[in-house]
Order: structure tokens, then sequence, then C-alpha cells
């Protein structure tokens, strides 16, 4: 069976299912959901056990021809249904099923529309995993573009007081960033090659299966020496033929060799800055973060667990997979500009954050300024760095729900967020009170949990950069303690000193079961995750030798 | 004399379609003078039928007839001009299926002037001389003009008063150029290479201005700024079964005949070309966002996906010509079936009244209805699932090749803010879904209800979106093969 497609599919036509249930069904719906999820995590955490750190690239590959256009003069565009892991996406997929899950217990509080609200959500997670496993930036494109399709609606049909203010907001912002990756996308489609098809179409080669090493360097070779005819060239979206600099045509915009300027600028790095800008949205990196807290304040709360857990993400995922990836000379060019605006993420997020009353907007500005460790991070180009950014984003995956989560159960209870509304809340909700710490604390990286791991190495990585300057090090090490000043500050306010509220003491009630049900497994994963980082950095590791290669 | 006389009669099966056209026109109005009773819907009935009829005998000439020019180099039959004769007779017979769906009742007269629109318009795709580009341009106009004006009160006369005047000042413009082309190269007939030649040998700025003078009434057709003035007002006052068939067929055959006559007149139009389509564009997109009506919001939208269209030509290569008849078969399932799907909806349709807010939560009383209206309204936008976003990416792609090949700074520019501009179309289309969706239920809506017949329409035109999207092979492989 293939798995990669499964887990893509299963959702899909979880979603296409509940549709045709009857209203009357309307009680099932979310139990559907939520064994799909299950399903769903079970059988990525097979995928993640099944996976073979020793190897090198993707594994648990599907390929097949999707479109094929013939165009003449032109040449020939292959677009392909191109599916694959590595140390990478793994990891990214596991998450998403684990979110996803965790959401869709979350959701069961969704009393409204359930059988619209529960198809998109599973149409989401079906598209999310997709973008993860898509080896075929067409597909990748796909994905990451329908996304904001689920999310606009569910934002703005069960959000809040603002949510068709925010959904749109959301909506607008990152499409304009995804045509910055559109733009990059046609320009590299057009400047690169399938070898392997172009050998079969110049004639080569008659058969698939007689493609070797020797026959592709052949076609290498022709290419750079431009003896294939334009027409018979075969155009290809596959980032495993992106990511080869021999794979581009010598005279194309984008060829490594050509060296083309666009207004004076290389063509190259403004490429990979156009490609930056573009994740930098999804991510989001200051200053194009304002989407953010809108969204995530009027956001549902499995939504917002969602949104923080892994739709941020795929930002992250985008800079390593195909930014940094399809342009390492870019990544070396502006490393020490990424380093500062990683920074300013840090710093700008914290400082935001101090400063808010709302506490999903306090969690949200939280958000920012733990992604700027991911930029840090990677910007640095060392193997600490680049698994401290891996490291962070799937450790963020797993906070960042809980602290929606804690949002939302004090959410329920008064529909009010605001921080100063309560004190002392560790009285009548003790359980409520320590897991909310759980998250606080392992969120300002408190060694032992996997915050810590993803922030230390982070800054770990940058010193010992020689792209990264020392002071933007030490001001990412002063956001540690913005950090732990915001977080222990909400915590004192809420839960600490004599028990006040403005609403009716009664609705205070303690954690629910499935309350816990949710906080509990994400605090236990984030402190195993925090004591053993082996279990991840294994998966990473190998990824991050090949991928720091390229340096 | 004899030769020319056998060529004649040679050339006359290549006009079957248009002959039988003829016939049917005069049938309809026969028996709606000889029969004065109610008819209901039998008219609509008997013209979708005529116009399938026609398809076939189009499909017909596909398989046997060898491309060449008819009536000494007046028409030209190709495989673009039966792709584009059926392409005319689709969008036809989705405006009658609309209208007839729709309960719209028309006297006799109605069928009969759409059928000489059609009629105009098949004759326009094969026209290979100026004069013949001329007259059928005329006959689409003339026939274009009643048809605005045939709801017959006081809003429909203005729009069609607004739209002869326009319309006449651009044919005027546009026969001027003629008259200067033929002045300068002494033939009509522009697909000769000696109206090339002639062209090349002269001042470039006496044949620019002759060229553009005389594409003027084409632009018009496709609505380009500046000539985009009357096409609010017309769409606003035409049915909307109507204004959906202006927005798609005339457009279409327009596209072909600029291609056509372009890419033989070589001079440097491509620069002009270049500012025309960004600003068709913006400004379409632009005075899109502040609409209140629904079918304004469409007309101004059907203004920028010219822009998008001109995007293509200004590439002007064998990829680009191609895009640009792929993007138009994008367009036609996205733009009529917006207009078809923002009518059946639309609570005040009885009386021309299409205010976006009358839109609010039907949505959720009709969500399969709904649901294609927003898949409808999303390939316009260009959002992946849709055959609007293949289209939107081959047609940059095909300005992106231009870009390489020419180094030209013009085509960066459109490449940038052209899809920059998808951004700003997502703000304008978004509109109707929102209210669809995001409002709450009104009283005047309770009332909607789509009958099965109505979905299936509105299904044939939005499950190609997704279809084409799916399997855009299927499309491009056939167009490139024309």
């Amino acid at each position: 069976m293939p798995i990669l497609t499964t887990l893509i599919f299963l959702p899909l036509l979880g979603a296409i299912g509940l549709l045709c249930l009857p209203d009357s069904a309307r009680p099932v719906f979310r139990w559907v959901t939520l064994v799909l999820c299950a399903l769903h995590l079970a059988l990525s955490s097979w995928l993640w056990l099944s996976f073979d750190k020793q190897l090198i690239g993707y594994q648990f590959t599907e390929t097949f021809d999707w479109i094929t256009l013939t165009l003449g003069q032109f040449g020939v565009i292959s677009i392909d249904y191109a599916l694959g892991v590595d140390g990478l996406s793994l990891p990214m997929v596991w998450l998403t099923s684990l979110v996803m899950l965790v959401g869709a217990v979350s959701s069961f509080e969704i009393k409204t529309k359930e059988k619209a609200y529960f198809s998109l959500y599973l149409l989401l997670t079906g598209t999310v995993v997709g973008c993860f496993v898509a080896l075929d930036l067409f597909l990748f494109f796909l994905f990451f573009e329908f996304m904001l399709l689920p999310m606009y609606f569910l934002v703005g049909l069960w959000g809040g007081p603002r949510r068709e203010y925010a959904s749109l907001k959301f909506f607008l912002y990152t499409l304009a960033g995804s045509v910055f990756i559109l733009l990059v996308m046609i320009a590299l489609y057009l400047s690169a090659v399938d070898p392997a098809e172009t050998a079969l179409s110049v004639g080569l080669v008659k058969d698939r299966a007689m493609i070797t090493d020797q026959v592709l360097d052949q076609v290498h070779l022709a290419i750079s020496q431009l003896q294939v005819d334009p027409a018979q060239l075969v155009h290809t979206f596959d980032l495993r033929y992106l990511s080869d600099p021999a794979n581009y045509v010598p005279e194309s915009l984008l060829s490594t060799m050509a060296g083309h300027e666009i207004f004076g600028m290389s063509a190259r790095l403004l490429a990979f800055a156009l490609l930056f800008i573009g994740f930098a949205v999804k991510l989001p990196m200051v200053p194009l973060h304002t989407w953010l807290p809108d969204a995530h304040v009027e956001a549902p709360t499995p939504i917002s667990v969602v949104l923080a857990g892994i739709l941020l993400k795929i930002g992250g995922y985008g800079f390593f997979r195909i930014a940094y990836e399809l342009f390492p000379d870019g990544a070396v060019y502006f490393a020490a500009w990424i380093a500062g605006l990683g920074v300013l993420s840090i710093v700008y997020g914290a400082f935001n954050a101090l400063s808010q009353n709302d506490l999903k907007r306090m969690i949200a500005y939280s958000s920012v300024s733990h992604m700027g460790f991911v930029l840090l991070g990677l910007a640095a180009l060392t193997p600490e760095g680049a698994n401290a950014a891996i490291y962070q984003l799937f450790s963020h995956g797993i906070l960042s729900p809980m602290l929606f989560l804690v949002a939302g159960v004090i959410y329920e209870r008064t529909h009010d967020r605001s921080i100063d509304g309560y004190r002392g809340l560790a009285t009548p909700m003790p359980s409520y009170a320590a897991w909310t710490a759980v998250a606080f604390f392992a969120s300002l990286g408190l060694p032992g949990f996997s915050g810590f791991i993803g922030e230390f190495f982070s800054l770990m990585g940058a010193f010992n950069s020689t792209y990264v300057p020392v002071w933007m090090v030490v001001a990412g090490g002063f956001g540690l303690v913005l950090g732990a000043g915001y977080f222990l500050w909400t915590f004192q306010r809420v839960f600490l000193g004599k028990t006040w509220t403005m609403h009716d003491t009664s609705v205070l009630t303690d954690l629910t079961f499935r309350e816990k049900a949710m906080l509990v497994p994400l605090g236990l994963l984030s402190l195993a995750f925090g004591i053993l980082p082996g279990t991840l950095f294994s998966i990473t590791e190998g990824y991050v030798m090949e991928f720091l290669k390229k340096f | 004399m004899l030769q020319e006389l056998t060529h004649i009669l040679q050339s006359v099966p290549g006009l079957t379609p248009e002959l039988w056209l003829i016939a049917a026109f005069a049938g309809v109005i026969a028996w709606d003078l000889i029969d004065r009773s109610e008819k209901g819907s039998a008219f609509h009935a008997v013209t979708a039928g005529i116009l399938l009829i026609t398809s076939w005998l189009v499909i017909r000439q596909w398989k046997e007839l060898t491309p060449g020019f008819l009536f000494g180099r007046m028409l030209v039959i190709d495989g673009k001009s039966l792709y584009f004769k059926l392409f005319v007779l689709l969008a036809g017979l989705i405006t009658v299926l609309h209208s007839w769906l729709t309960g719209r009742k028309w006297s006799g007269e109605f069928f009969s002037v759409l059928i000489g629109l059609i009629l105009g318009l098949l004759v326009l795709a094969m026209a290979a001389n100026l004069l013949t580009v001329y007259l059928s341009l005329e006959i689409v106009s003339i026939s274009s003009y009643i048809l605005t004006a045939f709801r017959g009160d006081r809003k429909s006369a203005e729009g069609g008063m607004k739209y002869v005047l326009f319309g006449s000042v651009s044919s005027g413009l546009m026969l001027y150029g003629m008259s200067l082309l033929y002045g300068i190269t002494s033939t009509l007939d522009f697909l000769n290479p000696a109206f090339t030649r002639a062209l090349v040998e002269t001042d470039p700025l006496v044949s620019g201005t002759a060229v553009l003078l005389a594409i003027s009434g084409l632009l018009f057709k496709i609505s380009a700024v500046p000539l985009h003035v009357w096409n609010p007002d017309v769409y606003e006052a035409a049915e909307t079964p109507v204004a959906s068939f202006f927005s798609v067929a005339p457009k279409a055959v327009a596209f072909l005949v600029l291609m056509r006559f372009l890419s033989v007149s070589l001079v440097d139009f491509q620069p002009v070309l270049a500012v025309i389509s960004l600003a068709t564009i913006t400004v379409g997109n632009f005075s899109a966002l502040w609409q209140k009506d629904a079918k304004r919001l469409l007309a101004y939208s059907s203004i920028a996906q010219s822009g998008f269209v001109l995007v293509g030509l200004t590439a002007f290569s064998e990829l680009g010509l191609q895009t640009v008849i792929f993007y138009l078969g994008a367009y036609l399932f996205g733009t009529m079936g917006s207009f078809y799907l923002v009518d059946v909806l639309s609570p005040g349709r009885s009386r021309n009244d299409f205010t976006i807010s009358g839109f609010d939560g039907l949505g959720r009383n009709q969500p399969l209805a709904g649901v294609m209206l927003t898949i409808a309204l999303l390939s316009l936008v260009g959002i992946p699932m849709t055959v609007g976003f293949t289209a939107k990416l081959f047609l940059f792609s095909s300005l992106w090749d231009g870009y390489q090949l020419s180094h030209s700074g013009l085509f960066l520019t459109l490449f940038v803010f052209g899809l920059f501009n998808t951004a700003v179309s997502l703000a304008v289309y978004v509109r109707i879904p929102f209210a669809l969706f995001f409002r709450p239920e009104r009283a005047e809506g309770q009332g909607i209800r789509l009958s099965p017949a109505q979905l299936l329409l509105g299904a044939i035109l939005t499950v190609p979106v997704v279809l084409l999207f799916l399997r855009s092979d299927w499309l491009f492989n056939w167009i490139s093969r024309l």
C-alpha cells in the first residue's frame, strides 16, 4: 500500500464521506474525524518506525506522470505526482498527524454546522500532509495554496467576533506571499530540465530502465554544450532535479553558470530573496507577521492549535526544502540578514508578547518570537544550527498547541481571555495551573523540555557560525530572557495570589477529562523529546549532513 | 473566369454552418411572424437545437475539410477558426440554457438576433481580409446593441445607447486605420506576405499608428483600457445571460483576429500591448474592488481577465498564443459559471438587482450552488485545483520565456505586477463567497430554491473547471495541434 498517498487521501476521502452522511448523523461527525485522525497518527508512527535512518535521500517515494505537455519549439513540460519523505519531512508528517489528532479532540467543542466544519478540517489535514511529502514543486504549490481555502472558511465561519476581518487578512497575506513563490516557480521550471526524461526524448536510451548515471552525465554534458534542441528539453518541477545545478540550461536565467542580472541584481539572489519573503509570510517573520495575531485571536481553539502547531511549520519547511536547497548561494549571501531578521523576530515578538493583555495574542506573539529561533539556526548554516532549526519547528509544534489549548480552557469557561481578568486561578483550578506551568516552562526554554534544545542549539549554532555576527547571538539570547519574562509574569498574574475574577467563580471548574487527554500527552512528549533529543536528532542528522554539503 | 467560379463553388462547403445559421435566422423570424401564439420555452428548445446542429456541422468540417482560404482569400478555414467556432457555439448554447433555466420570456426576435450575433462571430473567426473583419464585426456589434437594449426599460435603453455611441466611435477609428493600411499596402488581404512587406518598408511611426487604429475595434470588443468604459454599463443593462455571452464569445473571437492580425503586421507592438495589458488588469481589478453590484463586479472582472489574456499576446510566441487559447477556455467556464450561478442565486433577479449584500447567507441555504459559485470565482482568481491556476501559470510562463529571450524590462514589470494583481483579484472575487457563507441570512433569500436542472447546468459549468486542472493536458494538447 502506498503509505504517503494514503496519508494524503485518507483524510480527503473522509471529508467526502462526511459530506455524504445525512444531517441526522450529526453526533458521529466528530467521532469519525477523531478515528480518522487517530488512524492517521498510527500510520505516520509506523512510517517513523520503518524509516531507515542510515539511508540518504528520499524514502517511500512514489512517482507517477501526471501532466505532460508538448509545446513545440518550447519543449515539453512534465508535472509529476511525486511523493517521498526524508529526515526533514518525516518529523513534520508525524507532527501533522499528532497536532491534527489533538485538534480533533479539541474540535468537540464545535457545536454549530458540524458537517461543514469536520469536512473542512479533514480537507485541511490532507492538504497539509501533501505539502510536506510533495517532491514536485507544482504539487507542493498546489497543496500550499489550496490549504488557504479550508483555513479561510474555518477561521471565518467558526471564529470570534472579528473573524471576517481576520480570515480575509490571513487569506490575502498568505496569497500575496505565495505569489512571490509562484514568480520563482515559473522561472525555475523554465530553467531546469529533467535529465532522465530528456535522455528519453533525445533518444539516448529507449527505456526508463536503461538510464544510468553515465547516461545522465551524457545528458548534462549535451545540455551544458547547448547540443540539445530546445524542443526536446523536458522541463520539470521535480525538486530532486531542481536542486542539482547540472540540470539547469546554461543560458537560462537561474543557471548558476550564466550569472544573469535583473535590475542590477543577480537573478539567483533575487529568486532566493523572493522565495524567502514568500515563506517568511507563512512562518511568520517580523515585519510580515501582522496577520498571525489577528488570525489566532479570532480562530476557534482547535484552529489556533492547528495554525500554530502545523501551518507555521510549512514556512520553515519551505525555507529548507525550497529556498535553501535550490539556492544555496543565496542562503550564504543573505545569511547575516536572515539571522538579523530572526533576531528581530525573537526580540520584537517577545516585547510585543510582554505588552499583551489578551492571552491568545500573547501566545501568538510568543510564536513569532519562537519562530525567530528557526531563522537564526537556519542562517547559521552549521550542523547544530540546522538541526536545531528543525528541532525548534518540531518542538514548537508540540508546545504551541498546548499553549493555545490552555488559553482555550479559560475562554470556554468565561469567554474572556484577558490576563488582568483573573488572579489566583491556582486555587480553584489546581491541575489547570499545573499543566499551564508545564506548557509555560517548557516554552520558555527550561532545560529538560524540548523548547530548551531548540533554542539553545540555535544560539550555539549561530555562535559557531562564520556568517552570524556575535552581537546577534547575544541579542537572541536576550530574547530568551524576555521569553522567561512574559511567560512567568503572565503565570504569576493569572494563577498566583488570592483568587479574584470578575466572572462567576462557579464556572471555574478544573480540567475535564477531554482537556487532560490533550494537555497531558503533549506535555509528556515535550518532556520526552527534551530528555531524549536523540530520538529526533538521529532522524534529522543524515538530512542535515547532506543539506550542509551544498554550502 | 471559370477557375474563379469553380473556386467559389468549392468554397461553399466551407460555409455550411453559416449558411445553415442564415436559414435558421430567417426560419425563426418567419415562425414567430406566422404563429403569434404564446410559445413558452419552445424558442429556447429550438434555438438550442439549431446551435447543436451547427456544432455538428462544424465538427464535420473538422474531419472533412482541408485547411485553406475560401472565396478568394476572404475567409480562412484552419484548426484555429474551427476551434473558435466551436467555442462560440458552446458559449451560445450555455447562454440559451441559462436563459431557459432562469425562466426568461423573450419574444421571437431575441432568438433571431442571438443567432445573427453567433453568425457574425463564426464569420469573424474565419475572417482573413480587412473587409470581412470589418463586416462581421459590424454584424456582431449591431446584434449586440439590440440585445443590450432588449429589456426595454430605461436603464437598458441607456446601456444600449452608450454601447452604440462608443461602438460606432471605435468602429470609425478601426475603419480609419484600415483605410490607412490600405493606403500603405494597397491590399486588404492582410494574410498576404505582400501586406507585411509593404508595412515593414513604411516608417514605423506611420505603420504603427495605422495598426493600432485598425485594432482599436478589436480592443474595444475585448474592453481593453482605455476602450473599456462601456463595459460595466452595458453588462448591467443587459440581461445576465446576454452579459455572460458578451463577456466570453465576442472577446475570444476578437482575440483570435488580434492574433492573426498581429502575427503578420511586423511592427513593434509589444511595448504598447504590455502597457495596455497592465493598465487593463490594474484598472479592472481595482475598479472591481469597490463595486456593490455582483454583475458590475463581474463586468470589471471581465476587463481584468482580458488584461491577463493580453499578457499572452504580449509574449507573442508560439507558446504565448497557445496559452491565450487555453486561458480563454478556462475563462469560458469560470466566467459563464459565475454569471449563471450569480443569476440563479440572486433574489433580485426579476428586478435586475444583483446587489452583493442580496446574496447574504444564501450559501447556507443552497450549499451546493454556493460551493459551485465559489469554485467558478476561485478559478477566475487562479487558485489551484481550478483550471484558472493552470491557465495563469502557463500564461506567465510564456511571458517569462519571452523575457528570457529579450531581457526586456517591460516584460519583467508586466510579469511581476500582473502576478501580484492576482492577489488583488482575490480581494475582489472573495466578496461573493464571503456574502454567501459568512453573512447572516436575509428574509428575501429564504425562498431561493434551485431545481435539479438548474443545479445540473451549474455542475456542467464547474466540473470542467476542476477537471481541466487535473488533466490540463487534454485541452492543451488539443490546442497545440491546432
